[in-house]
């Protein structure tokens, strides 16, 4: 699952042996949900991808029946 | 009634810029504060007399010995070792802290106060009949020494830390107050790139 990691702090920090510099926002990928910190942001983007990758199937399905 | 000496406790917190006061108090026996001097030299004129040179003012040194059990602190506001203070720090366990070229800045404060309801250094503090309190803050700081030792049969940790008494601006990078009558010593604000207290 995809997750959007942020470093809360100022200053050079490590997350799961990877180095964030301050303030720095990566897209990681781990397969169990990492453990919460309060030094890092961490938001699960996984669903909201799916969400949106449904809506736009939806969207295109709709597109498809009324164009018929 | 004022008391007479500061003694026996002390309240340590350390922040990262823009994270946590994270207390050291429960891990530490000793601090000391080595003020820089702001010493002059003299000049002897023939006439007998003494020209007054001033030299800027020295560094700050405050050394800790502490009794940690961990290489750094993970989480949380409770200090576990000070490894991380001087390289970059690990949020998980286990925590795993190498050698590397990265320097950050952080804030120590100290604070002495007989209000025992307050654990945190940063913390504000009302005067009361019964409530005094005295801080030393300085901040934009580095952690420059962590020495171990196991020479008397426990491990130890001798820490450093190393302060300019002014940044590159000529701002104060240190602070020492006190509150014995009425009003309020202010809470620390949080630390950040442009917040010192």
């Amino acid at each position: 699952m995809k997750y959007k990691i942020r470093n809360k702090l100022e200053i050079v920090t490590k997350f799961n042996g990877i180095i964030f510099q301050p303030n720095e926002v990566k897209l990681l990928e781990f397969e169990e949900e990492p453990i919460e910190s309060d030094r890092f942001e961490i938001e699960k983007i996984e669903e909201k991808t799916n969400q949106m990758n449904r809506r736009k199937d939806k969207k295109i399905e709709r597109e498809e029946i009324n164009g018929n | 009634m004022a008391i007479d000496t500061w003694s026996e406790t002390c309240l340590i917190a350390i922040a990262a810029q823009g994270g946590s006061n994270v207390k050291f108090q429960a891990i530490t026996e000793t601090v000391d504060m080595d003020i820089g001097d702001k010493d002059f030299d003299i000049i002897a004129t023939l006439a007998g007399g003494r020209l007054v040179k001033f030299t800027p003012q020295a560094e700050t040194t405050i050394t800790f010995e502490a009794y940690p059990l961990d290489a750094g602190t993970d989480t949380g506001i409770i200090g576990k070792g000070f490894f991380d203070l001087m390289n970059t720090a690990d949020t998980n366990q286990p925590v795993q802290i190498s050698a590397d070229r990265i320097r950050n800045k952080y804030r120590v404060a100290i604070m002495w106060t007989t209000d025992t309801s307050i654990t945190d250094a940063t913390s504000a503090v009302t005067y009361s009949a019964t409530v005094q309190a005295l801080r030393f803050v300085a901040a934009d700081g580095y952690f420059i020494s962590v020495k171990p030792s196991f020479t008397d049969g426990v491990q130890k940790v001798s820490v450093k830390f190393k302060v300019p008494a002014f940044d590159s601006a000529g701002s104060a990078n240190i602070k020492m107050e006190s509150i014995s009558g009425t009003g309020v010593l202010a809470a620390l604000a949080a630390y950040t790139t442009s917040v010192k207290w």
